[in-house]
């Protein structure tokens, strides 16, 4: 069965209120939600909160989900930001130049750990001086893996607006990592 | 000078953690709950629409215990107590407001509480009082926790039932809520928990009783 058919036959069994569908949903979906919520609250447990209501707003109105070219993850996403908007947003201080640290030990080896903490670190250096609207587009595509149509259903955008913003947010993220790289 | 594909690959590493992250057992047996609930529902004929006990069941731990209280001002504000509220609840063949469990709970050292659990929409509402629990030192609290079979440290398999901690003169009356059915969950456990922030359970475990369900 292909990955597109998997997922709706799953939603379909969520739509039928299935606890196994709707746990599969969850757990599908939970990593690339709470990863967007993090960079927009203010501790792990406020994200984990943000991904757990979604989930239970998503349960609420998935008999209004229609498939479209947007897809059932750019669905998710859009409750996600409205859970996010609405009360979850930590206040700009306590978020400013603060990136999601992994709380889990990694298992690579210490060199690599120190280089690729180094090229993490240029790139969230560099992704900060993005503007809010450039961040929001580059996660949406990059972290949550959304298409253009997606990412443009959760910003509300037409999608050849949001593959031109992404093209303009990667030209000036390139820009700020060469300063970066030259220790501007 | 990097390509697209090669900024947005270290992008992507940079944004999203190595390390697996995984959702909160909790959190999954709330949506699990509140999906069985919303089948009965609809097999019933209903539409789906989450009453009060349900929407505080599946409500985040600190939202939930702030929901609690602003539930039971404006039940006392309206003149109506809880049990009047849930009584119309009808799930499967059971009747909200029956009380499942109402026992003493006693640990090797004397210290006992005492525990009735009632349900209610998909979870239910346990109270909880005892007069011999220890004040525990500043900062740190209480945790109930149902607990299912096969749980380990490792792989835990409960769901918490909310946070206390006794008053000045060491008695303890509280009322909880949770998503949980305790013929699935059916120890209870307290825990002494150290307030840092770490939702999982700390090892310091206070007091443990297996439910004796009555219906």
């Amino acid at each position: 069965m292909s990955e597109e058919r998997g997922l709706r036959s799953l939603v379909e069994r969520a739509a039928n209120s299935d606890p196994d569908a709707w746990e599969k949903i969850f757990r599908r979906s939970h990593a690339k939600l709470f990863f967007y919520a993090r960079r927009r609250t203010s501790s792990v447990h406020v994200a984990e909160d943000a991904v757990s209501e979604t989930m239970v707003r998503a349960m609420e109105q998935i008999n209004r989900f229609t498939w479209s070219g947007a897809g059932f993850d750019a669905w998710l996403f859009g409750i996600m930001r409205n859970v996010v908007l609405e009360g979850y947003r930590s206040d700009a201080k306590a978020r400013r130049d603060r990136y999601f640290v992994p709380e889990h030990s990694t298992r690579l080896d210490p060199l690599a750990t120190v280089e690729a903490l180094d090229d993490a670190e240029y790139m969230r250096r560099a992704f900060s001086q993005l503007s809010r609207s450039e961040q929001e587009v580059l996660e949406l595509r990059v972290v949550a893996e959304l298409s253009s149509d997606g990412a443009a259903e959760v910003l509300g955008k037409k999608p050849g607006a949001v593959r031109m913003a992404q093209a303009r947010a990667l030209d000036r993220l390139r820009n700020f990592l060469t300063e970066v790289d030259r220790g501007d | 000078m990097a390509t697209n594909d090669e900024i947005v690959d270290r992008l992507r590493d940079a944004l999203i953690s190595v390390a697996p992250i995984e959702p909160r057992p909790a959190d999954i047996a709330r949506i699990r709950a509140l999906a069985a609930a919303r089948a009965d529902r609809t097999s019933s004929g209903g539409s789906f629409s989450p009453t009060a006990e349900i929407v505080r069941a599946v409500l985040p731990l600190r939202s939930r215990r702030t929901a609690q209280v602003l539930a039971i001002a404006a039940s006392l504000a309206a003149g109506f107590a809880i049990g009047s509220q849930v009584e119309s609840v009808v799930i499967g063949n059971a009747r909200a407001g029956i009380t499942e469990f109402d026992q003493s709970i006693a640990d090797a050292s004397g210290g006992s509480v005492t525990v009735e659990g009632c349900l209610a929409g998909i979870g239910r509402i346990i109270d909880l009082s005892s007069s011999d629990l220890p004040i525990l030192p500043k900062g740190r609290f209480y945790e109930v926790w149902f607990v299912g079979p096969g749980d380990t440290p490792q792989s835990q398999n409960r769901i918490s039932a909310g946070t206390f901690h006794p008053d000045q003169a060491g008695k303890t009356r509280v009322v909880l809520t949770a998503a949980v059915d305790p013929r699935l969950y059916p120890t209870i456990v307290i825990t002494a928990e150290p307030g840092d922030g770490n939702p999982a359970p700390s090892s310091t475990e206070v007091l443990r009783g297996q439910l004796k369900i009555i219906n």
